[in-house]
């Protein structure tokens, strides 16, 4: 899938627009990897032009 | 039920106290003598992590009721130190991180204090075998036995050293 | 980042700094905490593993001399099922459930009400007299009973392609196109694997004591993973303002994971503030081994494609694994770390979240990776059999490195899995010679590591001392390596640095203990905190010297004119600059909060030696290494303890740990007797063997190590076992019974 944006916070907010509900699922539950370096509770993560972008659930911890 | 009166001697130290009938060694520690060192892990004598001596014996003092400390002798780990002097077992285990959280430590310091007073040159084989009654979940145990086992070398040492003067 | 690599403190040995009160008995646990007019609090448990609720008088209880106060479900903050509240991972909606049953009780001991008295003996007793009446309901606990086509649904709202089902959720992580790579795959090997679920096993049970006054101000001790979760958690249920409560951190006697979230601190709030005294509230053994996170039981399923070389082309993964009574289970870690080690080029790993009548699932140590690598390390120990492939050599010929991009997204930095295999080939005990009935198994493990909120503050004292205050609570020596990467920065002696772990009302946010996490995270912290220090103690020098700032140099816990030119002043010590701080501008301290990010994923390879006794099935460990990619160990002896202790563990879960149920779908073995945990005279010296490949986003290189040393016990001991009777385990624990029925039904089928 092809998104326009250029940080996490708008990544979310376009994913939101396109499939409403999902944008907030995605900023609760999802840590991002960016051209493969993970950033989670990032709202600032810069994403660049053709960054390849994978979800993953947030990475916790015992 | 009225409460029972009990006198005993702690870490050399005469005492007394008020318990229950019911109530255990480790309860009246913890409670009306305020010696917290001694640890609840299971209250059923699996953990020895309240691990003190009576008369010299080791015992878990959840298995103990208070009332029969009457007359007796307690240790508790608060008097392994002597004032600001550490045992040797304590420093060790200090040097050696034999310990991680420290809830079973003091148990385990009493336990491993115990098998010295008896058995001044074991095997390993032997200190963990005297240790299998005090569980430990964080260390894996390997710095605990290399601790006690270096201290008994250390304390044989030193009295090689002591007979010789 | 440039790594600081000629340290003086880091990678040394020192004294930890709370040791002393550990040793002597004196360090406070919650248990040991006293305020005083305090009083006791119990908790009601369930008896049904499934059951409605239709009412519960609690007016007997009321009404007992010495009784306080009574909460039940009414009390505690209702979280609707239709709106999910997340506080990280953990959702409030099962979160508030899990504390106080509402309409259902939904495993055995799950809470229906808790009682405050001025004994435990009469909150006990305050207990028994709360009648409830239920409506008992079938029951599932195990994974095959819960996805019957008729189990007992436990929750209407739940459903599963359309139907209404105990499949909480499924994650998938894709890779590839897994038909091609079985398609072009030379040999496939396809195994089923089952575990039982197994306790964190803390010494310590849970316990607070928590005092609310009149106006709302909550101040509570408890043993936690994280006085800032907690603090959060008991606002949200309890309705209490966060700014309200002061969590302070007890020093904590265990927690791996149980301990990052709360089940009395909702309830001793509430029973305080009903009762206007502090309240103090201890489980029981039974009651942590009942009704507090055992983590998840499991099925899995692993197939495996490789090439007749050696290189493996496809993987495939099916996990089902026990959430417990509501949503949750770590199939994240099972999913995700699976096939983390190695580089192929098509993977399908799917899990499955499973919710059954036993207690809601809470972390344990790399939650869910254990699982998944049991499953992952036997098939490949059976791949390399069939290939006649040396375990290690298949694994070195598969192993992802800098730039292989992981199956679950990312393409990794530098790593040190290829370090960490190479080391355990060239350690003296792979190639040690064996005995009959004797053999040897390895196996890896993967765990992410996590980075995430800490902070760290860095205060002068007027007497040139330092102290370092942070927020996580201190579970296996993290203190120590605090001080020392503050002296470091600063260039003085460890001893000078005092650090203390603060409340919530004396230190910024920071996240739970865990995730492998402090070290790292509150380690940048720190550092960057000691940083601005250092900058704020050349400027006091530059302003008495009279010269720009960067005329300033800092060395050896000292100012020096940076050159010859900057002026002949003879250099000034922290000390000295700290004794001028008030005429200087004022005290000298710097806070820093940060979200880390850029945590190193740990990779770790176990060798286990085993004998199998063929007449008891008893299995007993001759000689364990484990090897593990620690970045950079700033506390040598700290780091070694969380490898040996993370080996212990996964040892146990693999041999001896387990779940029992009767009948009645109640655990049969909720104390130490019976619930056994490796004791020392079950266990040889556990060699743990660092190898140091840094973290370059850390400065000083460190990675997360706790967790990863629970992940590849389990499928080491496998094989092992494997090696030394020929029979493969699929069932865990291995326990003697097992093995023995195991190798009679070998020897029957030969």
């Amino acid at each position: 899938m092809e998104v326009t944006a250029r940080t996490f916070l708008a990544l979310v907010r376009e994913l939101d627009t396109r499939f409403p509900g999902l944008g907030s699922r995605v900023e609760e539950g999802m840590a991002i990897a960016i051209d493969g370096v993970i950033y989670q509770d990032a709202y600032d993560a810069k994403l660049d032009d053709g960054s390849e972008i994978y979800l993953i659930p947030k990475i916790a911890g015992g | 039920m009225a409460k029972v009166h009990v006198t005993t001697t702690i870490n050399g130290e005469p005492m007394e106290f008020l318990c229950e009938p019911n109530d255990t060694m480790l309860d009246a520690l913890r409670g009306p003598l305020g010696l917290t060192g001694s640890k609840e892990g299971c209250a059923s004598g699996d953990c020895g992590a309240c691990s003190i001596t009576l008369d010299e014996r080791l015992v878990c003092s959840c298995l103990m009721l208070a009332a029969e400390a009457e007359g007796h002798t307690i240790q508790t780990i608060e008097g392994m130190a002597q004032g600001e002097k550490l045992h040797p077992l304590q420093q060790k285990f200090l040097e050696s991180a034999a310990l991680q959280c420290g809830i079973c430590t003091s148990g385990m310091l009493m336990a491993s204090a115990a098998l010295l007073q008896r058995s001044p040159d074991p095997s390993e084989e032997e200190v963990r075998f005297w240790l299998a009654g005090n569980l430990c979940r964080c260390t894996g145990y390997d710095k605990i036995v290399r601790a006690v086992m270096e201290t008994a070398a250390d304390l044989r040492t030193q009295a090689t050293r002591e007979t010789a003067q | 980042m440039n790594i600081v690599t000629d340290n003086k403190w880091i990678g040394q040995r020192t004294i930890r700094p709370d040791g002393v009160d550990k040793v002597t008995g004196r360090a406070a646990f919650a248990a040991d905490t006293t305020m005083p007019g305090m009083i006791w609090g119990k908790v009601l448990r369930s008896p049904h593993p499934h059951a409605r609720i239709k009412s519960i008088d609690t007016s007997k209880a009321e009404a007992l001399p010495g009784v306080k106060a009574v909460v039940t479900a009414r009390d505690v903050v209702d979280f609707p099922i239709d709106k999910s509240v997340m506080l990280g991972i953990q959702d409030m909606r099962w979160m508030c459930r899990n504390v106080m049953a509402r309409d259902k009780v939904l495993f055995p001991g799950h809470p229906l009400a808790a009682v405050a008295a001025t004994t435990e003996a009469i909150a006990a007793q305050a207990c028994a007299l709360i009648e409830v009446d239920y409506e008992v309901l079938p029951w599932a606990i195990e994974i095959d009973d819960a996805l019957k086509p008729d189990a007992p649904i436990l929750h209407d709202f739940m459903k599963f392609e359309g139907k209404p089902s105990n499949i909480a959720g499924r994650l998938e992580v894709k890779k590839g196109d897994i038909a091609q790579g079985f398609a072009e795959a030379e040999i496939i090997i396809e195994r089923s694997f089952d575990t039982r679920p197994v306790h964190q096993g803390y010494i310590e049970p849970h316990a607070c004591l928590i005092s609310v006054a009149a106006d709302n101000k909550t101040t509570i001790w408890s043993s936690s993973q994280g006085q800032f979760m907690v603090r959060a958690m008991t606002a949200y249920l309890s309705g209490i303002a966060q700014s309200d409560i002061r969590a302070i951190p007890a020093e904590i006697g265990g927690g791996f994971g149980g301990k990052t979230i709360v089940y009395l601190e909702p309830l001793a709030t509430l029973l305080a503030k009903k009762s206007g005294r502090p309240v103090k509230m201890v489980m029981t053994r039974e009651e942590v081994m009942r009704a507090t996170g055992p983590t998840s039981g499991s099925k899995s399923t692993v197939k495996i494609g490789a090439m007749k070389d050696g290189r493996i082309v496809a993987a495939q993964g099916t996990y089902y694994l026990q959430a417990g009574a509501f949503p949750g289970s770590p199939i994240r870690g099972a999913v995700g770390c699976s096939f983390a080690p190695y580089d192929i080029p098509h993977v399908l790993s799917v899990g499955f979240d499973v919710v059954s009548n036993r207690s809601k699932v809470a972390a344990y140590r790399a939650p869910g990776a254990p699982i998944g690598a049991y499953a992952v390390e036997c098939v490949l120990d059976e791949l390399a059999s069939a290939l006649k492939m040396d375990p290690l050599e298949l694994r070195l010929k598969n192993a992802a490195k800098q730039g292989t991009k992981a199956a679950h997204g990312p393409v990794y930095p530098r790593i040190g899995y290829i370090e960490t295999l190479e080391a355990a080939k060239a350690h003296p005990h792979y190639s040690a010679p064996l005995g009959k009935l004797q053999g040897r198994g390895v196996a890896s493990g993967f765990w992410f590591n996590a980075g995430g909120e800490s902070s760290a503050q860095v205060n002068i004292t007027e007497d040139g001392n330092v102290v370092v205050t942070t927020g996580h609570p201190d579970i296996g020596g993290s203190r120590a390596s605090m001080a020392m990467m503050a002296a470091e920065v600063l260039g003085i002696d460890v001893e000078k640095v005092r650090p203390i772990v603060g409340d919530t009302s004396s230190i910024g946010f920071t996240h739970v203990t865990g995730g492998s996490r402090v070290t790292f995270a509150t380690g940048m912290a720190v550092t960057q905190a000691g940083e601005r220090v250092v900058h704020q103690l050349k400027e006091r020098a530059a302003q008495i010297w009279e010269i720009p700032v960067e005329a300033v140099e800092w060395r050896d816990g000292a100012a020096y004119p940076a050159g010859s030119n900057a002026g002949g002043f003879e250099p000034m010590s922290l000390g000295e600059i700290a004794l001028k701080a008030a005429r200087t501008g004022g005290p000298i301290s710097s806070e820093v909060s940060l979200n880390a990010q850029g945590a190193g994923p740990g990779f770790g390879v176990h060798i286990c030696d085993i004998e199998v006794d063929p007449e008891t099935g008893r299995s007993t460990i001759l000689r364990y290494t484990a090897v593990q990619d620690v970045g950079k160990a700033i506390h040598p002896a700290y780091v070694e303890g969380q490898i040996q202790g993370g080996a212990a563990q996964g040892i146990g879960w693999a041999l001896n740990e387990e779940y029992v149920y009767d009948s009645k779908g109640r655990m049969e073995n909720p104390g130490f007797l019976d619930y056994r945990v490796p004791v020392a005279s079950d266990l040889p010296r556990i060699e743990a063997v660092m190898v140091e490949v840094p973290n370059p986003r850390h400065p000083f290189g460190a990675r997360g190590v706790g967790e990863v040393p629970i992940v590849p016990p389990m499928a080491a001991v496998g094989n092992a076992i494997r090696a030394a009777t020929g029979v493969r385990m699929h069932h865990l624990p291995m326990s003697p019974p097992k093995v023995l029925a195991a190798l009679d039904a070998a020897a029957k089928a030969s």
